[in-house]
């Protein structure tokens, strides 16, 4: 297939910045019609491929001998090239550009937009804070009686005033309304979002990690490349200490958290990706692994992209603490986002307990609880012995180990 | 539990005293309810009454969290005392393709679990709790699953009840504990005991005596009376006579099955006894087997049976005697007593006019085939059942004749060769593949060069695709991988089905070419 006697007609389409933008070519087959092969190359949504034969193989191996040919300098550049060659690559671009199309950018009309979406979200927080004080005044004993529209009327009202994240938090309140000590995680729940509300009323009269930290959680989202243009930006060697996979609050999505601490600074990173369910999200960054790069940071102060690629090299187990320690960083952490419920520790020296359910113990036996579910690969991975081991710590639902070095210094994810 | 101090660990906010009253007034309303004195939390702005208690109830929360207690005093885990070598691991690669095994090719797992064995390592760490899971679901891995979990593994499944097959198993380098033996579990039991008996079978069965009239759980006496199957011998048939009266069957079970193991002993001679009692052969060459009496209590016990029924003699009585009878007697007793070899023995089995007795026979040889794991008898048993080995030949009233349990008595050379006579009579393809499954692996070259022939073949698009499949399934399981390189990239003919098949067989040997690269 990759012999240039297969293919009497190919070419190659020049990119206008130089190089290759596709490579076309006529594959001669046992048939009296030729294959019709073509690889778009610097396409938008990655390389593309086509070919008039019936694989259902993409690349075919018309395609990818094709490509062999082209690799050992055997198609040249062409001017002239085949009508289905010219309408398969005008299609592409055609469909990428009206992908692309965006309204010409008006800094006045932007300014406007940006404007009146504040105080949407401004008015729908306002909306939320006198909700909240409607249902302390009317009293909560009832609540378990509602129905979900009483819940949804408000996270609805929040969806339409863009503030997505108080609407999460709000249609999250009637699974707490049941089961088990309700009122009393419904009362947490409540104050929080009273919390919130008042945060955003408070504006910039807040710190800014802490106003960053309220609009977070409100739903105000920072796009990356704002991010990256005025972010606050910090280099350090970051170490990977771990990451685990949630649902995302978007249905169907899977959300990867992915932790690093600057060796440096000894600053704290989170990572973001999203991917459909089904798919694992994509990080840059590995396991048992450091990047020494710049990060530019999210006005939160935890939340980070990397500026460049960076500088990858393999690492050892972190620098761990004790349980108290751990415990500390979260306070710290919380000091400045009081919603805080994940956040990562490391402990050195940890060893799993079992007594009503799982802990993992500090060598005093100072120990925090697991949560649900059984550590069998931390346990498989040390065989009890202590070791190094990364974890979220949420002081409602326990200790989740992510990552453990084994007794050669080797990181396994768990 | 022993002294761990953990309050309510699931909630972080033990109840205090402000913290209960600002619940009790959320819950009636601040509308009827003023907002309570909360010493213990700073001085909030004030405001409304709803507001202000949502304050102070914020403020108690974060507290709360932040100032999160740990439990103390918590005894950790005894850990694994093994010194297992890490680098008999498998590596990354082999590791990679075990968690893909597991997630879309279990029917991969036993060679992968063998190739491991046979390069002396044991599954990384990481994979224990999966390949644990995988035991938990498919009982006739467990052995080689046990191996390949080695010493961490064992310690591990002590932790989850649903893996507790592993704990009692033998694992090379054990040692007997006194320790062990006297207070442990009864799966640390029974593997001191295994550990002992495989160094000194005698002393074994010695502290086994002592103990046994104590045991009062059926299972546990079960279990390490069949510990006596490691090391058997002639030493053991006393112990093993005395169990056969013991009160519960599972046990007379066991101990029959391990003097079925002794063709030496009094047992086994008591047994021929019988069978020469009852067995003959009639003027036409065929044989002959009357129906033992149920009554003979002697025979009873020697068979492990139960009393019959007081309705006097049923059908299946009978069955169950005959197929027990000719299952534990030493199969040796037949030639001597026919004066033919084992081939001339199950032609006369089978020359016996009436369907039913017939097959009944027929499978009852077969089962004592193996059970005493004698491939001479298999292969006498087989040559009776036509060209070709099958794994599915029944008859309706005696049950399954199991001839792929006879199959796997014979060396898989010959197997392959039984194969290779029989395919050029076999005409219909279902047929084929049903026989290259039932031949098992590793094929031959020349069983191998057979199956590539008919892989490639020409076929029709709409021809049935039944039995092309099952010969793609045996070959992805018992040829060497790398005949793939036989086989085209594409089929060599249309149809959907048939050409999933051949992509799916070319794709499983081209995994375990990477298998074999890997271990």
């Amino acid at each position: 297939m990759a012999k240039a006697g297969s293919w009497p007609e190919r070419g190659a389409v020049a990119a206008p910045a130089g190089g290759t933008s596709a490579v076309w070519g006529e594959c001669k087959g046992s048939g009296s019609k030729p294959y019709l092969a073509a690889v778009h190359l610097d396409g938008d949504g990655g390389t593309a491929y086509k070919c008039s034969c019936p694989s259902r193989k993409i690349p075919c191996k018309h395609v990818l001998g094709l490509l062999a040919l082209w690799a050992q300098e055997e198609v040249d550049l062409r001017e002239e090239r085949p009508e289905w060659v010219a309408t398969w690559l005008s299609g592409r671009v055609a469909r990428r550009n009206r992908a692309s199309t965006r309204r010409p950018v008006d800094p006045a009309r932007a300014a406007a937009t940006l404007r009146e979406r504040e105080e949407a979200v401004a008015a729908g927080m306002e909306e939320l804070r006198l909700w909240l004080n409607d249902q302390i005044d009317a009293g909560l004993a009832e609540v378990p009686k509602y129905g979900y529209d009483h819940w949804d009327r408000m996270a609805k009202r929040l969806v339409d005033a863009k503030a997505g994240g108080a609407s999460a938090l709000v249609a999250g309140l009637p699974a707490v309304a049941r089961g088990d000590r309700w009122p009393e995680r419904l009362l947490e729940r409540l104050s929080l979002l009273h919390l919130l509300a008042c945060g955003h009323r408070a504006g910039e009269a807040l710190d800014p990690r802490v106003r960053g930290a309220v609009r977070a959680r409100v739903g105000i989202a920072s796009k990356a490349e704002e991010v990256l243009e005025q972010g606050e930006r910090v280099r350090d060697t970051w170490r990977v200490l771990g990451w685990r996979d949630t649902a995302a609050p978007e249905a169907g999505m899977l959300a990867r958290r992915l932790w690093l601490r600057g060796r440096d600074t000894g600053r704290t990173a989170l990572s973001l990706t999203f991917a459909r369910s089904g798919q694992a999200p994509a990080t840059a960054f590995r396991s048992g692994t450091e990047v020494t790069a710049e990060f530019a940071f999210y006005p939160d102060g935890h939340r980070a992209v990397p500026v460049h690629d960076g500088d990858t090299a393999p690492a050892g187990p972190p620098g761990g603490g004790t349980v108290a320690e751990a415990l500390d960083s979260f306070a710290a952490a919380a000091a400045e986002d009081p919603w805080l419920d994940t956040w990562p520790v490391v402990l050195d020296r940890a060893a799993p307990a079992r007594e009503d359910r799982w802990y993992l113990a500090d060598p005093d036996g100072t120990a925090l609880p697991l949560t649900a579910g059984d550590p069998w690969r931390l346990l498989a991975v040390t065989g009890g012995h202590p070791a190094t081991v990364a974890a979220e710590w949420s002081p409602a639902e326990g200790l989740t180990p992510i990552t453990v070095w084994d007794r050669n210094g080797k990181a396994v994810s768990l | 539990m022993t002294g761990t101090r953990a309050p309510e660990p699931l909630d972080p906010l033990a109840p205090t005293g402000s913290w209960d009253r600002l619940v009790s007034a959320a819950l009636v309303g601040t509308a009827r309810r003023e907002v309570p004195d909360t010493p213990d939390l700073p001085a909030t702005p004030g405001g409304n009454d709803a507001s202000d208690l949502l304050d102070r109830a914020a403020l108690a929360t974060v507290r709360r969290a932040a100032g999160y207690v740990p439990a103390t005093g918590t005894t950790p885990l005894t850990p694994d005392p093994g010194t297992s070598d890490e680098s008999a691991e498998a590596g990354p690669g082999a590791t990679r393709l075990l968690d893909r095994i597991i997630a879309d090719r279990p029917e991969l797992l036993p060679e992968w679990l063998e190739r491991v064995a046979a390069r002396g390592r044991c599954a990384a760490r990481a994979s224990l709790p999966l390949l644990l899971d995988e035991g938990a679901r498919h009982s006739q891995t467990r052995p080689a699953i046990v191996a390949a979990a080695g010493t961490r593994g064992r310690w591990l499944a002590a932790f989850n009840p649903r893996w507790s097959y592993a704990t009692g198993v033998p694992l090379p380098g054990d040692r007997f504990s006194e320790r062990d033996w006297g207070c442990g579990t009864p799966g640390e039991r029974r593997r001191a005991l295994l550990a002992l008996r495989t160094a000194d079978p005698d002393r074994a069965r010695e502290l086994l005596t002592a103990v046994w009239p104590g045991l009062a759980k059926a299972e546990l006496r079960r279990e390490l009376l069949e510990t006596l199957a490691t090391g058997l011998g002639p030493a053991d048939e006393e112990f093993l006579e005395q169990a056969l009266d013991d009160r519960s069957a599972v046990v007379r079970g066991s101990a029959l099955s391990l003097l079925t193991r002794l063709p030496g002993g009094a047992h086994a001679e008591r047994l021929r006894g019988h069978v020469r009692a009852h067995a003959s052969l009639r003027d036409d060459g065929s044989l002959r087997v009357d129906p033992p009496e149920g009554r003979d209590a002697a025979l009873r016990r020697d068979l492990a049976l139960a009393m019959p029924a007081p309705d006097a003699e049923s059908a299946n009585g009978y069955s169950e005697r005959l197929w027990a009878l000719v299952t534990h007697t030493p199969l040796d007793v037949w030639p001597e007593l026919l004066g033919t070899d084992p081939a001339g023995v199950v032609a006369a089995a089978t020359r016996t006019a009436d369907a039913e007795p017939r097959s009944r026979l027929l499978a009852a040889l077969a089962n004592a085939a193996v059970v005493q794991r004698d491939a001479a008898w298999a292969r006498a048993v087989l040559g009776a059942l036509g060209p070709g080995p099958s794994r599915t030949t029944a008859s309706a009233r005696s049950g399954p004749l199991d001839t792929g349990r006879l199959l796997d008595l014979l060396p898989v050379a010959e197997r392959c060769d039984l194969t290779l006579r029989a395919l050029p009579a076999v005409r219909s393809s279902d047929r084929r593949g049903e026989l290259f499954g039932a031949t098992r692996g590793p094929w031959t070259d020349a069983l191998s060069a057979e199956a590539l022939r008919l892989l490639r073949e020409p076929r029709r698009a709409n021809a049935p695709v039944a039995g092309y499949e099952a010969l793609c399934a045996a070959a992805a399981l018992y040829m060497r991988p790398a005949h793939v390189t036989a086989l085209p990239d594409t089929a060599p003919f249309d149809g959907n089905a048939a050409v999933h098949a051949y992509d799916r067989l070319r794709d499983t040997l081209r995994f375990r070419l990477d298998m074999h690269r890997e271990l």
